[in-house]
């Protein structure tokens, strides 16, 4: 599956590489090197596609973590902003807790709250990031 | 002589009691990362990259700097008593060391790796004191055309000379170089692969690229492995840490070849202490007279790959900072700490910016002595650490890989963009794909393209000149010679990594 992704990746950077001025090659425009990357991209994909005809992940991906993981993230990142630092961090460390089962919620609640107050004193007071405590 | 007298100079910077303390908090950070299970060295300089934004030059780089070499004491802790490695090079103190912590011997392997560490470290630095004056001299000739091909030769290297297959190494690079051109071109103004995403204009933040692909990537595998690592209850003082007479004659040689072959390794372009590591284990097992002993508890097996990994750690800054060309991809991240601080490393760093450049030759003495004391009669508290349970672990982790990433730029695309790296870097890893070269790809392709630019200018427009320069010439041979080598023998399929993880 990768090596067809690179494929496409590289195909998808070529024809962009296009729209730039590619130039020529003793006076480069800024797509040349664009183009030169996309097209070994494409090669290198092609000849993994050939040797090595393995196209299954060597370990299983496991949803729970992955899931967990990805929407604690994008809570913080798409939250922060708007709903504050401390509601922002608590929700980040009750998701992300959830990666591993059995999860112990009285212990998560502590770190939640552990972790945002001590995180809003020593980088929104202390080091001063623009952040509020709350809204 | 002159260089003593350098060095002087260097020492009186870094003894102020501001320098001193940036140095203890920077190897003490690094250390208690370090210790921690799962988090590896790139991780920990990555995630402590934002907090010396804020700090003089000097400092920065004094404090920067230990992080990284204390993170790799730290690390062998982790593998020694829990058999989990922080990083790649740590993956082979386990095979040795994790045996003598079951035979009860734990305080044992403690204690000859922090000497062996230390002596690996202060070889390379003796190394680096003397040599990279001697280097700078003869790289102040360099043209753009030699900068090309030695950066060339560097990505090869990397790519094809670490664990795995060398076609992979060599697709994460490329993409690497083509992450690399996503932002302004600073020829034409012209945005590249920006999306119309106003945040990418100024080109992808490296902090975000690196916590995704190692930070974010490294817990997500853990946790999917399911081998979340486990706390560990061992009780260690000095008094069990102290070798046998005979526990020390089979460490003293071994250790010495360890820091030959760790500070060779790390001198070149695009070998880091990954490779030193496998190589000064493999170099032990093979001169041994009872090879059968190794991986079950053999002192060799861990006193020579530790030297060598904090030799090649410590020799590695020498092409970093005389060149400006990273060694791999912890080296990469360090440049782009440079960059920050708006210092250009290169030949002109040592002769021009001596205060900086022997300033921090100096902190690395005081930092491993530091260490030192860190280390023996404070490893107590270092393997308390080890009882924090991943389960607390990991949720810290993220928490501080969200806001150190956001604090960069104040930027929540950041943030996703870390996300997306994880994710990336994570998928990738499962197929095979190591993330090192990526990096390195990615801080190398803007300084690649301008000086292929630039020799290109400068010769009036002649491709000939990469072939007619000859120290160029003899650059783009060996990367020749290097894939040839390569692709001719197949992969170097009996490096196999031992615990599956990734560079």
């Amino acid at each position: 599956m990768p090596p067809l992704a690179f494929i496409l990746v590289g195909l998808a950077t070529a024809f962009t590489a296009v729209t730039y001025e590619i130039g020529t090659f003793t006076r480069m425009g800024p797509g040349f090197v664009p183009m030169v990357l996309g097209s070994i991209l494409i090669l290198l994909g092609g000849l993994t596609l050939c040797r090595d005809r393995q196209s299954e992940p060597q370990t299983g991906i496991a949803l729970r973590p992955f899931i967990a993981v990805t929407t604690g993230i994008l809570f913080w990142a798409l939250l922060v902003e708007f709903a504050g630092f401390l509601p922002g961090s608590a929700g980040l460390v009750l998701l992300t807790s959830l990666a591993l089962p059995h999860t112990r919620w009285h212990s998560v609640l502590i770190l939640a709250t552990v972790l945002s107050v001590a995180g809003y004193l020593l980088f929104v007071l202390q080091l001063g990031v623009p952040l509020n405590a709350v809204g | 002589m002159e260089t003593l007298s350098y060095l002087a100079i260097g020492f009186e910077q870094a003894l102020t009691p501001q320098a001193l303390l940036f140095c203890l908090l920077g190897v003490s950070l690094g250390t208690f990362i370090g210790v921690l299970p799962g988090i590896g060295s790139l991780t920990t300089i990555a995630l402590c990259l934002p907090l010396t934004f804020h700090l003089e030059p000097l400092p920065g780089l004094i404090m920067l700097a230990g992080i990284f070499y204390g993170a790799q004491y730290g690390s062998s802790t982790a593998s020694i008593l829990l058999n989990v490695p922080g990083s790649a090079p740590a993956a082979i103190t386990c095979l040795d060391g994790y045996p003598m912590s079951q035979q009860g011997r734990a305080g044992i392997a403690l204690f000859i790796t922090t000497i062996a560490s230390f002596i690996g470290g202060s070889f390379a630095i003796l190394l680096l004191v003397f040599f990279a004056p001697i280097l700078a001299d003869f790289a102040i000739s360099f043209s753009a055309a030699d900068y090309f091909s030695i950066m060339i030769l560097a990505l090869t290297a990397a790519s094809t000379l670490s664990v795995g297959s060398p076609l992979k190494g060599l697709t994460m690079v490329v993409l690497g170089l083509l992450l690399g051109l996503v932002g302004t071109d600073i020829n034409s103004g012209q945005f590249r692969f920006t999306f119309g995403i106003p945040a990418l204009a100024d080109g992808i933040n490296l902090v975000a690229l690196a916590m995704g692909l190692f930070g974010v990537a490294e817990i997500l595998n853990n946790l999917s492995n399911g081998n979340v690592p486990l706390a560990s209850r061992e009780d260690i003082s000095l008094k069990n840490m102290l070798p046998s007479k005979q526990d020390w004659k089979a460490f003293r040689n071994a250790c010495l070849r360890g820091s030959v072959i760790g500070s060779f390794i790390g001198m070149l372009p695009g070998t880091g202490p990954t490779i030193a590591t496998f190589m000064a284990y493999a170099g032990e097992k093979k001169l041994s007279d009872t090879p059968e002993k190794f991986g079950k508890g053999a002192i060799e097996g861990i006193s020579a790959p530790e030297a060598a990994n904090n030799a090649s750690v410590q020799a590695a800054f020498i092409p970093t900072l005389t060149l400006g060309v990273p060694g791999d991809a912890i080296m990469a991240v360090m440049l782009g700490g440079l960059l920050v601080h708006g210092i250009t490393p290169g030949p002109q760093l040592v002769t021009t910016d001596a205060a900086l450049f022997w300033g921090v030759v100096a902190s690395f003495w005081i930092g491993n002595a530091l260490l030192l004391v860190l280390n023996l009669p404070m490893i107590g508290l270092w393997v308390k650490l080890l009882s924090i349970p991943y389960r607390i672990l990991f949720p810290s982790v993220l928490f501080l890989i969200c806001i150190g990433v956001y604090s960069v730029n104040n930027s929540s695309v950041d943030v996703l963009l870390t996300l997306g790296f994880g994710l990336l870097g994570f998928f990738l890893n499962r197929f095979g794909y190591p993330s090192a070269p990526l990096l390195l790809g990615f801080v190398l392709g803007p300084l690649i393209e301008e000086n292929f630019r630039r020799a290109l200018v400068l010769s009036g427009s002649n491709l000939a000149t990469f072939i007619t320069r000859p120290i160029s010439l003899v650059f783009l041979l060996m990367t020749l010679a290097l894939l040839s080598f390569t692709f001719w023998r197949g992969s170097i399929r009996h490096l196999n990594n031992p615990s599956g993880v990734n560079p």
